[in-house]
């Protein structure tokens, strides 16, 4: 190569666009040519320059709420999904709360019991949780959940600030309190396996529900 | 529907759990699948975290502040309408770069301004303005010097050497051959090079 050629090539040698013979070729013709060395140099440094631009630029005033008008006239896909998985987490949080010392407590009881349950409560819960219920392997599962919850809590903790998780909190105290009324009226009628079964099959609807919120 | 019927009948009121949780922080795929289903809570956190580099592109490729703002805007109101037709295989960024970088075409080819040689060299900081703004003297002269670049130029040497797009892709972009690509590029940084060094 000649020094008009390797100019001609120097912007395609510096993006990389060059096969090998040719990109060998410029760099062979820098090493003996001063002047095409000088301009390569030079053309390195404006990249390295513009490389050095940070691409993101601040707006100096806030945009959002000028596009936040716009948007809020266009029709929105189905709104009521967006909040969806923070119910279910929340009825996680509560359920599994409920549902723990409970379980622990049947399995306790009946250990090993094989049963299937139809779900009709008034809560929406699909055909697949008329699944069979081991309430052997519950309590695994109910360590877990707790471990979980725990966790969830725990993490949140810290990134809700104080106010938020007071009202955690007092909403776990609330449910602690409903744990306590469902143990007494199952002391009170110990035979209503009914209640026992269902409370069982949602609780572990709620484990699937936990899985899935906790990978949101 | 915030609140919660608990098996025991109890009626437990969750809105201020449920604000607490929304607020988490959450990946850039679980902002996407929100705003798409219409969350503009999320979408908000989108354009906290794209707004910069969107308006950064807006302003490189059209020299004109206010412009650039109203440019970034739209973009941002076009993602919102367009993205159901966002598909996870490629990345939001890639995306909304994309759809930003049509528009300041169309903006630039509809006011003419793409042919003409309008430059604007009052659309960056003052020099030495301090705080965030504050910039070495070397990158100062070189965005004063891309600004003064013809709007074509300006374009490809934006997109091809501060933004890291390839010459195909910024062909198939801007509606121009490989080879003008290439020779938009080569009077961009021969221009560069030529005001920086006086
Ligand atoms: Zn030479």
């Amino acid at each position: 190569m000649n020094c008009e050629q390797v100019r001609e090539q120097l912007d395609d040698y510096l993006g990389c666009y060059l096969d090998e013979a040719d990109r060998q070729a410029v760099e062979h013709h820098a090493e003996t040519c001063v002047s095409c060395r000088a301009d390569m140099k030079d053309l390195k440094n404006l990249l390295a320059q513009a490389r050095q631009l940070s691409p993101g630029v601040p707006p100096a005033q806030n945009l959002w709420p000028a596009i936040l008008e716009q948007i809020e006239d266009s029709p929105a896909k189905s709104w009521s999904y967006a909040n969806r998985s923070w119910l279910a987490l929340a009825a996680v949080l509560a359920l599994a709360v409920l549902l723990i010392p409970l379980l622990l407590r049947q399995q306790a009881r009946q250990p090993g019991e094989q049963v299937t349950v139809a779900i009709t409560d008034s809560m929406a819960i699909d055909a697949a949780t008329q699944a069979k219920v081991d309430l052997a392997r519950s309590e695994d599962r109910v360590l877990l959940v707790r471990r979980d919850l725990v966790e969830a809590i725990e993490i949140r903790r810290d990134l809700l600030g104080p106010e938020a998780s007071q009202s955690v909190e007092e909403s776990l105290l609330v449910l602690d309190q409903a744990v306590a009324d469902i143990q007494q009226a199952l002391e009170e009628n110990p035979d209503d396996r009914r209640l026992r079964l269902l409370l069982a099959a949602k609780y572990q609807h709620e484990v699937r529900l936990l899985q899935r919120v906790s990978r949101v | 529907m915030r609140e919660l019927v608990t098996s025991a009948g109890l009626l437990v009121d969750f809105s201020d759990f449920l604000g607490a949780v929304e607020r988490q922080p959450m990946s850039e795929a679980d902002l996407v699948r929100d705003a798409q289903r219409g969350d503009t809570a999320a979408f908000e956190e989108l354009y906290r975290q794209h707004v910069a580099r969107i308006y950064g592109l807006c302003l490189r490729m059209c020299a004109n502040p206010a412009k650039a703002e109203d440019l970034t805007q739209e973009a941002f109101i076009r993602a919102w309408r367009k993205l159901g037709s966002f598909r996870r295989q490629s990345s939001f960024r890639t995306w909304l770069h994309r759809l930003t970088v049509n528009l300041v075409l169309g903006d630039l080819r509809s006011t003419g301004r793409w042919e003409s040689r309008l430059t604007a060299i009052d659309s960056l900081p003052e020099r030495g303005d301090g705080g965030a703004g504050a910039q070495p003297e070397t990158t100062f002269d070189l965005e004063r010097a891309i600004s003064q670049l013809p709007p074509q130029a300006r374009m490809v040497f934006v997109l091809h050497d501060i933004e890291g797009y390839k010459h195909r892709e910024i062909a198939s972009l801007c509606n121009l051959a490989v080879g003008t690509s290439k020779a938009h590029l080569h009077r961009a940084r021969k221009q560069l090079r030529e005001v920086l060094k006086r």
